[in-house]
Formats: C-alpha cells, sequence, structure tokens
C-alpha cells in the first residue's frame, strides 16, 4: 500500500523554478528523509502535499484516495511551530483535536510524551523555541496519524533544543510510523531514515534507501602538493564520478567496480604521486554532496 | 456549522484583542445612546421637532448611533477575526491540520453573523430599555421591532463581512483597518460625489457599497429636512430601505464570492 504518490508536481513563482516534474512514491512504514539545500524545494514539496500552495502543474493521491479528507490522518510540523500563543498549551492541543474530531482523552498523555504535561497549562507565549516545537510535535501526534511530516523540526533550536527534539523523533521513528522529514542536518537523517529524497534547484537528483545511496561509490581522500593538476588529471580516470576540494585535501567518488590501487597506479602514470590516499567511510554527507556537485556539473554541461 | 462555531469560540475567548473589541461594542451601545440622550434633553430640546425617544422614532435614532459604533468596531473585530490567524501563521497550521479552506472561511463567516446576532439582541435590549427610561410608552410591534433588528443585523454584519475580505486580502490589522476607513470615510464618497454624480448624476452614486450598508440605518431626519426644502431644491440624502437591503444583499453575495475565491485560490 503507498501512503503518497505524486506524478509531476511543478512549481514556478513568478520565473523562479521551484519544482519541476516531481515524482515520489511513499510505502507505508518508511521514514524518508527529504533533502537539498536551501531552496532546493522541499518546503515548497510539504507545502504543496499538504495543500496551502497549489502547484502549477501535476497531482498527487494520498492513501491510494482511500480518505475523502486524508490530512485528517496526517500529523506535520511545516517549518516552524505555529501556536495560538496567547492561549495555553492545552488550549493549543484541544483546537487541534477539535479539527480533527477526535477526543480530547488521549491528549494529557500526548503531552506527557513530549515532556510538557508539567507546563501544558501555561500560555505558549512563555514557552522557550525548544518547549513550542515539543508542542508542534505533541499536535502532529493527536488523532494517532498514518503519517508524520516533520519539515526542518530542529530549525531555529539552541543545542539542547535540537538533541530534546532529535530524540523525540528518534523515538517516534521507532514505533514504525511513516514519517517524512525534511532536513538539512544530514546526520539526522541518516540516523533515522529508510529512505532519501535528494532534490536540488527543484529537480529530483537522486532517491532510494539510504544504504543504496551510500554504496554507490567508493570515496577516496587524496592529498598531493598541487591539488589543481590533481584534480584535472583525476577526470581521465575511467572509474571517475566526482570529486571535490575542500583547500586541503581532495575528495574524490570513483565508481564501485573501481578501487584506490587502481587509481593510486593510474596517477603514477601520470606523473603523480599522492602523499595520502585513503579509503573513506562514506556517509550521507558524503553521498550529498557527491550529488550535488554531479548535479552542478551536469546542468552546467547543458 | 455547531462544530465550526464551537473552533472559532476556543480560538478568540482567550484573545484580548477581540474581546475588548466586542466588549467595547457593547459598552458603547448603551453609552453612546445616553450620551445621546442627555446632549438632546439637555441642550437642544425646543429645536428637534420630533420627540426622538418615543417609540417608534427611538428605533431610528438608536440604529444611527449604532451604525457609527459598529463601523468602527465591527470593522476591527472583522479584521482581527482574520489577520490574527495570519500573523501567527495559525491560518496555514488549520489548514495543514486538515480543516478545508471553505470550512476555515465559513467558520469566520459563522461566528462574525453569531456576534452580529448578540449585538442585535443587545441593541433591542438596550433600545427598549432607554424608550422606557424616557418616559416613552412601550410599544411593541413586532413588524417594527423585526424590522429594526433585521435593518442593525444587516448593516453589522455588511461592515464585519467586508472587513473580513479585507482583512483576508491585506493580512495586517492596521494596515486593513486604514484602507477601509479611508475607503469608506473619503475615497467612496468623494469618487461617488465629485466624480459619479458629475458624470451620471440622478441618485446612482448612493449605490455604492459603503453607503448602501450605511443608509440601512441612516441619520433619521433626512426626510424631515428634506420636507423643509422647496421642490426645486429635493435632495435625496438616502438611499429608501427597500433599496438599501436590496443593494447590501447584492454587495454582501459579491463580496462572498470575493472571499471564497480568494481563500481557495492563495497560497498561505
Amino acid at each position: 500500500m503507498f501512503i503518497l504518490k505524486t506524478n509531476g508536481l511543478t512549481k514556478h513563482y513568478g520565473r523562479v523554478r521551484a519544482l519541476e516534474n516531481l515524482n515520489l512514491e511513499l510505502k507505508k512504514g518508511e521514514v524518508l528523509g527529504l533533502l537539498g539545500p536551501n531552496g532546493s524545494g522541499k518546503t515548497t514539496t510539504l507545502s504543496i502535499l499538504l495543500g496551502i500552495i497549489k502547484p502549477d502543474l501535476g497531482s498527487y493521491l494520498w492513501f491510494e484516495g482511500k480518505y475523502d479528507r486524508p490530512l485528517l490522518k496526517v500529523g506535520s510540523i511545516l517549518e516552524t511551530a505555529n501556536h495560538y500563543t496567547y492561549l495555553s498549551g492545552w488550549d493549543n492541543l484541544r483546537i487541534i483535536a477539535h479539527i480533527k474530531k477526535v477526543p480530547e482523552t488521549g491528549l494529557m498523555e500526548i503531552a506527557d510524551q513530549v515532556g510538557l504535561k508539567g507546563r501544558i497549562y501555561s500560555r505558549v507565549s512563555t514557552y522557550s523555541l525548544g518547549m513550542r516545537q515539543r508542542l508542534a510535535i505533541a499536535c502532529s501526534l493527536i488523532g494517532d496519524p498514518e503519517l508524520l511530516i516533520f519539515d526542518e523540526p530542529t530549525n531555529g533550536l539552541d543545542p539542547q533544543g535540537i538533541a530534546e527534539v532529535r530524540k523525540l523523533i528518534n523515538e517516534i521513528a521507532g514505533t514504525g510510523k511513516t514519517i517524512i522529514m525534511a532536513s538539512h542536518i544530514l546526520s539526522e537523517v541518516e540516523k533515522i531514515c529508510s529512505h532519501t529524497v535528494v532534490l536540488n534547484n527543484g529537480r529530483l537528483i537522486a532517491s532510494g534507501p539510504v544504504g543504496q545511496l551510500l554504496k554507490q561509490t567508493n570515496s577516496y581522500l587524496l592529498a598531493y602538493r598541487d591539488p589543481e593538476k590533481l584534480q584535472e588529471v583525476l577526470a581521465d580516470f575511467d572509474g571517475y564520478v566526482s570529486h571535490r576540494f575542500d583547500g586541503e585535501a581532495v575528495y574524490t567518488e570513483l565508481e564501485e567496480n573501481f578501487d584506490g590501487s587502481e587509481l593510486n597506479a593510474f596517477l603514477h602514470s601520470r606523473g603523480i604521486s599522492v602523499s595520502t590516499i585513503a579509503f573513506k567511510e562514506k556517509r550521507l554527507e558524503d553521498a550529498f554532496m557527491e550529488m550535488l556537485t554531479k548535479d552542478r556539473n551536469s546542468s552546467s554541461l547543458a | 456549522m455547531k462544530h465550526l462555531l464551537q473552533l472559532e469560540w476556543m480560538k478568540y475567548r482567550g484573545n484580548k484583542t477581540m474581546v475588548i473589541f466586542f466588549l467595547s461594542t457593547v459598552v458603547l451601545y448603551p453609552a453612546g445612546l445616553l450620551l445621546t440622550h442627555l446632549f438632546i434633553t439637555t441642550i437642544i430640546p425646543e429645536e428637534m421637532p420630533v420627540d426622538l425617544f418615543k417609540f417608534p422614532e427611538i428605533w431610528s435614532l438608536t440604529g444611527y448611533v449604532a451604525n457609527w459604533i459598529s463601523y468602527f468596531f465591527i470593522a476591527l473585530l472583522g479584521m482581527q477575526m482574520i489577520t490574527l490567524e495570519y500573523s501567527g501563521k495559525t491560518l496555514r497550521q488549520n489548514l495543514i491540520t486538515g480543516l478545508t479552506r471553505t470550512e476555515f472561511l465559513m467558520s469566520k463567516v459563522l461566528f462574525l453573523a453569531l456576534t452580529c446576532l448578540v449585538l442585535t439582541i443587545w441593541f433591542g435590549i438596550v433600545t427598549l430599555l432607554l424608550g422606557l427610561y424616557s418616559g416613552s410608552e412601550l410599544r411593541f410591534e413586532i413588524s417594527e421591532v423585526s424590522k429594526y433588528l433585521f435593518l442593525h443585523f444587516l448593516m453589522v454584519f455588511a461592515y464585519g463581512f467586508a472587513s473580513l475580505l479585507i482583512g483576508l486580502i491585506f493580512r495586517v490589522l492596521a494596515l486593513s483597518f486604514i484602507l477601509f476607513f479611508i475607503y469608506a470615510s473619503f475615497i467612496e464618497p468623494a469618487f461617488s460625489r465629485l466624480v459619479h454624480n458629475n458624470i451620471f448624476g440622478g441618485n446612482t452614486y448612493l449605490y455604492y457599497p459603503a453607503n448602501a450598508f450605511n443608509d440601512l440605518l441612516p441619520f433619521p431626519y433626512y426626510s424631515q429636512i428634506t420636507e423643509m426644502l422647496p421642490p426645486e431644491e429635493q435632495i435625496q440624502f438616502t438611499l429608501s430601505e427597500s433599496h438599501a437591503i436590496v443593494a447590501s444583499l447584492i454587495y454582501l453575495g459579491l463580496l462572498g464570492l470575493l472571499a471564497w475565491r480568494k481563500m481557495e485560490r492563495s497560497n498561505f
């Protein structure tokens, strides 16, 4: 059963492309990480799916069309937490329960789950940012939704707030809920998500299980006295995929069936004796940077 | 319907601005009328052609005072209902939680209508009490009372609904109110009298929206002023009651359509 299917979602703001022909499918139980740099289209995508922005083209379907009012089965936080700050946390929970047409009986349990039970009757205007975000998570949990959507849930929080929210999301993800989480904190996504979708400039540039994205290439760190020359020569290697230079070392991605010894031999044959060549265990961040670099290169070639 | 009204009540009962606007209207109705009573009975008693505080004349007077008060406070209330949802981004939270756009708009309109109904009942009570306080013999004719109550309801609802739409478009309370006030107090009167009237003549300039709403319960003594003028200088100061009602209902329909289209098509 799929929870969400999109078909060619497209959105432009004037002449700016926010989203181009996005096709996605989310299955029950998946924890999908929506990745991309700022302005890549993550929030636009979620805003369209949650009905607050109208797409120019394309369509989407929730829960295979099973429900007339699918958003009542979705709990979501979009960007910042939005509450009636002059009301108490409890009143805000009641309002959400009222919109979702669910009884108020489980609300205190949810407040307890997010660690707000002690302050639930205080006005939201007296809450810290972390508490407001936890209240937003509590709101999203009302009615036992089939899908949770978290858009940059740790944005704007201090380290303690980030830790609190991250712990909470980890716990929720552990319960087997289907989740979409947009974030640019890649370590967070790597730990929590089973699948990822990578957007850049409004286009989908990669998608699939996290493990698969990490395995597509081998990553090596290279050091050489003339990094300019090293970068020029690297591109001639048969198994070359991409590279980036961080000012000190060159990081290169090779196709899965090529390894460091073959690269070293090739560089040697071209008169380059690198001082360091080290296999680098690939993190999602490396894969993400590699995908963005590839996308930028192909865009500039086009 | 009950579900939407309950939702709005949950939102507003703790909002100080809303409570202040509503209570101001409630307090200003009798206060404004008592001041008018004081002014008329102590300062210019012999100049008035009729006893203003007798039934049924008192309805016209209290209606006119209510017109001025509601023009400000119901407008503010209507705008605050919608702009507070923008300023706290709670409109988008309502929508992503599962409220439809139409339901969101309907909840505002229903709550506004309920508020106007409560104010109308209050208007009726205040008028009856003031009439009795002034020594007038109580005359309670259903057709007469219901006519004034209907006119009052339609007037406050029209002011509130127009304000709601302005709030929906401009999204900020102060800006919305300034634009509403400038339009209703300056732009429309100036345009209708100076431009429209010069081009088309007749009394068609009276059919603009703010004037149509205002003429539901207008200054009650225009007819007596007109009677004092010679036939060649006869002027129609206001729309007739039936024309004001029809024009107001048409404008309300148009405003409703505009509000719905704005709500359905906007990105939040």
